[in-house]
């Protein structure tokens, strides 16, 4: 997929593609000197171009296999131009050419070693690389399922993980297998003297979408998602920040390659540890602000530093008639999916009976929810069903032997549940505020 | 059944060894090729470059350095190279032998 940025007399475009189909860049390029413009960066597939008088010209693209003694290709390219080819831009492995002399020779005039140069560079790109990936993943995606959780639709990026990755796996091994089969017809066209097929596929125009889409509509999506979901303001903007700031990197990267030789600007690696640098940068200022504005804030006062509670804690153990001291320990955690949202809230302020508070609620699949609520903590067989009406809830249940003094219950609601862990020895009036509080939960 | 690497040489391998009797640097090369077979056989220059890297591997020419340090890098044949070269010649021979014995015989 050609992305294009324009900007006066230099434009970006992102050409995609394989190894198996350097024919397809030449005739980009061909086309693009023709519309007048001269190839000036490429980073992968990155290119950069400059405005220029529009000319009818010939382009080679061609693979270069290493050799120690000589690391930068010269005398290939010294062959090349001798052979009447201008060398416009090395790139690694790819070395690009052109000429006017639209009735040149063709760089390589053996079908069989070109195929050998172009499949000796491609197999670590195209076999055992995605190989690797697709085992590793397969076995991740194996560990996934097994460890399946009704957890997992908390996030949208867990959500993405579970359908999106068989997707890309699924993709990666038939990438491996259209490459294979382009190499064994292209293997077999050399060897009887006929030219193979260097043009685009079109599985490789389709992938390239669904990679995009992917990295860039689920991962960033999901990951904005899940901070908007958070409620908390600055984790949405930072992670908004960190996104766009890699692709403008991505889009400004050839505009700094026309303008700075390759030893200022370095290499497009380089330009990507700035890029995570500058996310991890931005994550940590986030994660301060976070900091800052979430939960607790230690304050002081005439006696001293005080932990103030900040956040909306949806039950707190003073709603429940609990006297609390100066020091305030309470936590808020919320999240969410489009599938349910959650919240892990804690009281464990400083009070004279030393009671504690914490609980979990989730709106969404309330079945689900009661089910991973019970595995979470304990064996669901442990949990009893009681008729208790208090919390208002459709159906209650209790640990039927729980540790110490410590009491856990699971309720049910039509939309919601809620599992929650006290000792504080609930009265029906205290069950009813729980139940109120929580049916009004919005989150 | 793949052929074994040099078994059977190709014409513009073929071109290279024989061109190769003399030391030549790369560049040069391409133009001796051209002149031995009257511009019939064109030896492209990546093709040249993967040949004479090949070529190397299978000892069948040495490099050279024409003008000290730093000069240019020529090549030259080496023993086995030659030893290859009359190998595809009596080949080739052996192939014009029949095709003459053979040839038309059956009408």
């Amino acid at each position: 997929m050609k992305l294009k940025i324009k900007n006066g007399d230099t434009m970006t475009v992102r050409f995609a593609y394989e190894y198996s189909e350097l024919d397809a860049l030449a005739e980009f390029l061909e086309e693009k000197a023709a519309e007048g413009w001269q190839l000036t960066s490429k980073t992968g597939i990155i290119l950069g171009f400059r405005r220029c008088k529009a000319r009818s010209v010939k382009v080679a693209v061609e693979m270069v296999y290493a050799d120690d003694n000589d690391p930068d290709n010269e005398r290939f390219i010294e062959y090349c131009q001798a052979a009447g080819w201008r060398h416009v831009f090395s790139d690694g492995k790819v070395q690009i050419f052109e000429t006017e002399d639209l009735d040149a020779e063709p760089i390589h005039t053996d079908s069989v070693l070109k195929l050998a140069a172009v499949h000796r560079k491609a197999k670590k790109m195209q076999l055992w690389l995605p190989a690797i990936v697709l085992i590793l993943g397969g076995l991740w995606m194996k560990f996934f399922w097994s460890h399946f959780s009704y957890r997992y639709f908390f996030s949208n990026g867990t959500v993405l993980a579970m359908f999106g990755m068989p997707v890309l796996l699924a993709l990666l091994a038939l990438q491996i297998g259209v490459y294979l089969r382009w190499y064994v017809k292209a293997k077999r066209l050399a060897e009887s003297g006929q030219a193979p097929d260097y043009h685009r596929k079109r599985f490789t125009r389709i992938a390239d979408k669904i990679m995009l889409v992917y990295i860039f509509g689920g991962i960033w999506g999901s990951q904005l998602l899940d901070a908007y979901f958070s409620g908390i303001q600055v984790r949405f903007v930072t992670t908004g920040l960190i996104f766009a700031a890699i692709l403008l990197l991505i889009v400004i990267f050839p505009f700094l390659s026309a303008r700075f030789g390759k030893e200022r600007r370095g290499n497009f690696y380089t330009l990507l540890i700035i890029a995570i640098v500058i996310s991890l940068v931005f994550d940590a200022v986030g994660g301060f602000l976070e900091e800052a504005t979430e939960n607790d804030a230690y304050v002081e006062t005439e006696d001293g530093y005080v932990s103030v509670y900040q956040d909306k804690l949806p039950l707190t153990m003073e709603d429940l008639g609990i006297e609390t001291g100066e020091f305030i320990d309470c936590y808020c955690d919320r999240g969410g999916s489009f599938f349910v949202r959650h919240l892990h809230g804690s009281d464990s302020s400083d009070n004279e009976e030393n009671y504690s508070l914490s609980y979990d609620a989730g709106i969404g699949n309330a079945d689900k929810l009661c089910a991973w609520m019970m595995e979470e903590q304990y064996n669901p067989k442990d949990f009893i069903q009681v008729d208790d009406e208090n919390f208002g809830a459709e159906e209650v249940y209790r640990v039927a032997i729980s540790s110490g003094k410590e009491d856990t219950w699971v309720l049910k609601y039509a939309d919601r549940a809620v599992l929650l862990r006290t000792d504080i020895p609930l009265t029906p009036e205290q069950k009813q505020i729980i139940g109120r509080k929580f049916m009004d939960l919005k989150l | 059944m793949p052929r074994e690497k040099f078994k059977t040489l190709t014409e513009q391998m073929y071109y290279v060894l024989l061109a190769l009797q003399q030391e030549l640097c790369g560049v040069d090369i391409m133009e001796k090729v051209r002149e031995m077979t009257g511009s019939r056989i064109w030896l492209g220059p990546g093709t040249l470059y993967t040949l004479l890297g090949d070529f190397q591997k299978a000892g069948l020419i040495e490099e050279t350095f024409a003008g000290g340090a730093g000069g240019k890098r020529s090549y030259r044949i080496t023993a086995e190279g030659r030893n290859r070269l009359v190998q595809e010649h009596q080949r080739h021979m052996l192939l014009i032998t029949d095709f003459e014995k053979y040839y038309g015989k059956e009408r």
